[in-house]
């Protein structure tokens, strides 16, 4: 996912901004990192580019 | 039936041995491709999908059958354009109260395609106790199997809602009827289109360049690239899609299309992952009828789009109420859309979340591409693809 682009995100949830976290970038693309709700405290995975917003209940 | 012959005459010599080999052999073709039955005077007329397995297992039945029920007549008939064969069993009174039991042997599907249609069509109704995450999970799993059986090219994988498991070419016929034109399917690598929708809703959207779009049930990415092209490299297009296959193959076939206005993430459109008043376009293809709570869905729309943003989806919609045989269990697509809303209901629902200027418009000629999508019942008698449209209202 692009790092600039993550004014447009929000938590699935309770629609909280996230915070960005990179563990991995190339150029604007972000491969690896969280994105952290601060109002409801659920974390999701970037994995390979892709952030993983499925509800908690949904995720594997 | 004449009184000198009372019932008995009526009755099954089988052996047990015989019925079994029956039911291993040529009943599992007979049901996968039975397509309905006729009652007659005294019997039935059974319509099966005509192919070359059926006769042969048509054949095999009947030669049984005509030594174990020798009270009855039979006949087998195909003709042009050889698209349904029929088996005719008639005789005496009594003869269709015995055949009843093997009409409800065809009727019960259970083979290892039904088990997951069970699953997709059991979760849908809201009174067994099945939850509304378990069908979304169900469905997910059907996706992923075309995702992951289109990413190897093989045809024969599961279908998803609106196509089985089809071939290149079949993509691009299925395609054209959608409405996507040869500019549309020259644009993109073939590998984003999996022929899963029911029409071309970047066609509809009358986008502009600079807008962010956002595509629900985005698949393989094949309209969010449409979209890309449209919008430009100032543009934004999001792709939210909730099958984890789906997502990377769409991935992959950005890096192939090479667009970087375009980007996937992993989420549910009842639960849109997008921030509030972010969106200029929301675009969908045949999507929304597997969402159970498809109210949610259109809520979710109207929270992600900026004011005066728009909703411009391809979805099927139910023109008359399925039956029964068709809720139950029958196929997968069947299974998908047993739940569909009505025109009125898309309307009306629309309506309600505080959309303007509702359109829902039935696309012309969407039965043909209606009816590739089942082999054995025509649903373009229940179902028709539609064009809906709405607008946020500017303040």
């Amino acid at each position: 996912m692009r790092e600039s682009l993550n004014d447009i995100l929000c938590c699935p949830v309770c629609k909280g901004d996230l915070e960005l976290e990179i563990t991995e970038q190339e150029g604007d693309d972000v491969l690896e990192g969280t994105l952290h709700c601060g109002e409801c405290d659920e974390t999701y995975e970037i994995t390979d580019g892709i952030p993983d917003l499925l509800p908690p209940e949904m995720q594997d | 039936m004449s009184e000198r012959h009372p019932k008995p005459e009526v009755r099954c010599t089988v052996t047990e041995e015989e019925e079994g080999r029956r039911r291993r052999e040529e009943l599992p073709t007979l049901k996968r491709s039975y397509a309905g039955h006729d009652e007659v005077r005294d019997g039935y007329t059974l319509k099966f999908l005509d192919t070359e397995e059926t006769l042969a297992s048509l054949l095999t039945f009947v030669s049984r059958e005509r030594s174990c029920c020798s009270f009855a007549r039979y006949s087998i008939s195909s003709s042009p354009p050889y698209d349904e064969v029929r088996l005719w069993i008639e005789g005496p009174e009594g003869t269709k109260e015995h055949f009843q039991e093997l009409i409800e042997e065809l009727e019960t599907d259970d083979g290892p395609e039904a088990v997951s249609n069970e699953r997709l069509g059991a979760a849908g109704s809201d009174d067994d106790g099945v939850s509304s995450i378990e069908r979304r999970r169900a469905v997910r799993e059907q996706y992923a199997d075309v995702a992951e059986s289109s990413a190897s090219e093989d045809s024969d994988g599961n279908g998803g809602c609106c196509t089985d498991g089809v071939s290149s070419e079949q993509v691009e016929e299925l395609s054209r009827m959608m409405g996507y034109s040869e500019g549309d399917l020259e644009a993109v690598e073939a590998d984003a289109n999996l022929g899963l929708g029911c029409g071309n809703p970047t066609a509809l959207a009358d986008l502009e360049e600079g807008e962010v779009v956002l595509d629900l049930g985005s698949g393989g990415g094949f309209d969010c690239f449409l979209a890309a092209e449209e919008v430009g490299p100032d543009g934004q297009v999001i792709g939210v899609d909730m099958t984890p296959e789906m997502v990377e193959r769409a991935r992959e076939n950005r890096r192939e299309n090479g667009f970087s206005n375009v980007e996937f993430r992993l989420g549910e459109i009842e639960n849109l992952p997008v921030a509030d008043e972010s969106v200029d376009t929301a675009i969908s293809n045949c999507v929304v009828n597997l969402s159970d709570d498809k109210s949610r869905v259109y809520e979710e729309v109207y929270r992600v789009l900026s004011p005066g943003g728009r909703l411009a989806i391809s979805d099927v919609v139910v023109t008359t109420e399925l039956p029964d045989e068709l809720k139950d269990g029958g196929s997968s697509v069947a299974s998908c859309i047993a739940g569909g809303f009505s025109i009125d209901e898309v309307r009306s629902t629309l309506e309600e979340t505080g959309f303007e200027d509702v359109e829902v418009e039935p696309k012309e000629d969407s039965d043909e591409l209606i009816r590739e999508w089942d082999g054995e019942r025509d649903l373009s008698d229940y179902l028709v693809s539609a064009y809906i449209r709405g607008r946020k209202p500017e303040s």
